[in-house]
């Protein structure tokens, strides 16, 4: 697992309350983990503070599952 | 003893510290705001839908011509931006240079951007502010800016004005008229209720609003901007110790229920009469709405009908698996669907009683309705004219593709059509009926004893009293 996984499902886990091991790559934030559209804006401003990238509001809408927050970063890190 | 109003500096007006809450569709129009504006406060035309006229001054109905759902939301952008240029219209003229008069959009509904634009295009030096809620509308300041208009976020927790703040508001600081926090227990119409809340514990928004200071002095706004406490606002004698609180800074009132028992109020008769007969806890906090949200309207059967619809459900599997080994044989046309044997009893009981039709929702589970009713579901979500964003009912999406991914749900209902409906004279009980939870007020407040149905002046009057 990459070092932008572990971090973005730690912030994840940490945010939304969950249980670890329910932080999938495939986990959607809202079906599957419970959020709602404002923890989603919560998450996207902390990826953005974590790994020093802008996530603009036009990306953040799509990113739905956590592998979505994933490659993003990664490609904005490439 | 209540100490009183103070008036306050709203984009340079002298104004008084209550508005008049928006509320679409067209139960807020040019009348009603100008009139409040005219009595010294912020009266808000509702640009959801609003109304417009032909050459004979009568409303034009919004019907829809378009074979597609993407020409009819086309339509409907249209409609919006005439119908709410004809009420800014309107209400400057009655308010004639007093008070303020703001605009009202749902961020989510269909076009809400290209609406913002077309109504604030043509209504330049009319339009004092936009208050708008429902979802994350960041690009409002931006909009609003362009326009050199106010921008009055409604939020319902210091944390969603933070998330709006930090990513967007900060970059149009000036413009930024108020905050609106909006009870999401007490408000009617949508709110902003979030998984962090419960909906069945409300809380006192008196240390949600101290929060939402906290937050705004932290980012560095001055206390000068005012919050707008809205939603389960009655008496202001009771709001008395939130009135020059050097703790809560600059705080205005906003008034959604109230103004709908006005001379001026464009809602008909019949809700107008229905207002007055409601008693505590005639007011339902639900989420059948297809915007997603949380909203409050009157329990009526239209309300019932959904309540006891939802409750005629039960999951299925495609296969035998877990506790689904029974084959479903009311409902449903083929054999994959599979229940639990208690549920398979229940349907065949629904099937027994006329719920002969089993829909699908997007949560695998059916829900059992009369045929008469799933034909009008269908017929609902076919005749979409895409009023939202993204409608859970039709699945509209007003972007990319059209359309949200999922199964339609019968669930839920075609919002465009009931508050129409209602608004211009539909039956009362068969349509949403949006009203705060202190509603059941009309009835025990002696102001509206014997019938009595205020001016907007009088409203405003009697406001500022205390009572």
């Amino acid at each position: 697992m990459s070092d932008t996984a572990d971090r973005v499902k730690k912030i994840v886990t940490e945010h939304l309350g969950v249980e670890a091991d329910k932080v999938t790559e495939d986990a959607a934030f809202i079906d599957d983990l419970g959020a709602d559209s404002l923890d989603i804006v919560e998450l996207v401003m902390a990826f953005e503070e974590e790994f020093g990238v802008e996530i603009p509001d036009d990306a953040a809408e799509d990113i739905a599952t956590v592998k979505d927050a994933i490659t993003y970063i990664d490609k904005q890190n490439a | 003893m209540f100490k009183g109003l103070d008036t306050i500096n709203y984009g340079g007006r002298e104004v008084l510290p209550l508005i008049e809450g928006g509320k679409g569709v067209a139960a807020t129009n040019g009348m009603s705001s100008g009139a409040w504006a005219a009595a010294g406060g912020i009266g808000t035309v509702s640009a959801v839908n609003a109304d417009s006229y032909d050459a004979d001054g009568r409303i034009v109905p919004q019907i829809y011509h378009g074979k597609r759902r993407v020409d009819r939301h086309e339509e409907l952008i249209q409609y919006a931006i005439d119908g709410a240029v004809e009420q800014v219209r309107r209400a400057f003229e009655i308010a004639s240079g007093r008070g303020a008069i703001n605009i009202n959009v749902l961020w989510e509904m269909g076009g809400a951007q290209d609406v913002l634009h077309g109504v604030l295009e043509k209504t330049k030096g009319l339009v004092a502010g936009v208050t708008c809620g429902a979802g994350m509308p960041y690009k409002l300041s931006e909009i609003a800016a362009s326009y050199q208009v106010h921008y009055l976020p409604i939020i319902s927790s210091a944390r969603a004005f933070r998330a709006l703040w930090k990513r967007a508001y900060s970059k149009a600081a000036e413009w930024l008229g108020a905050v609106v926090y909006e009870d999401p227990w007490k408000a009617g119409g949508h709110n902003g209720l979030s998984n962090a809340e419960d909906p069945l514990k409300p809380e006192d928004p008196y240390p949600r609003v101290k929060e939402l200071r906290d937050v705004m002095r932290a980012e560095g706004i001055s206390d000068d901007v005012p919050i707008v406490m809205a939603g389960g606002v009655w008496y202001l004698r009771d709001w008395d110790h939130w009135i020059n609180n050097p703790e809560l800074g600059q705080i205005t009132f906003q008034y959604g229920t109230r103004p709908l028992l006005t001379q001026e109020s464009p809602i008909p008769q019949a809700w107008k009469d229905r207002l007055t007969t409601l008693e505590e806890g005639d007011i339902l906090l639900h989420k059948f709405s297809p915007t997603g949200f949380y909203s409050s309207a009157v329990r009526n059967d239209f309300l019932k009908n959904l309540e006891a619809r939802s409750e005629r459900q039960i999951a299925f599997s495609l296969e035998a698996a877990g506790d689904h080994q029974y084959q479903l044989d009311v409902g449903v046309k083929g054999k994959n669907f599979w229940v639990t044997r208690g549920d398979l009893l229940r349907a065949r009981e629904w099937d027994a009683l006329g719920f002969a039709m089993a829909l699908k929702t997007p949560d695998n589970t059916l829900v059992f309705v009369t045929p008469e009713e799933a034909a009008l579901i269908r017929k609902d979500q076919a005749d979409c004219m895409g009023c939202l964003s993204q409608c859970q009912f039709s699945s509209w999406k007003d972007k990319d593709n059209h359309t949200t991914g999922r199964l339609a749900d019968p669930r839920s209902f075609c919002i465009q059509k009931t508050l129409q409906d209602i608004v211009h004279g539909g039956p009362m009980d068969h349509n949403l009926m949006f009203a705060g939870h202190n509603a059941f007020n009309f009835k025990t407040d002696p102001f509206y004893s014997n019938g009595f149905v205020p001016t907007v002046k009088q409203l405003v009057d009697r406001i500022a009293t205390g009572d």
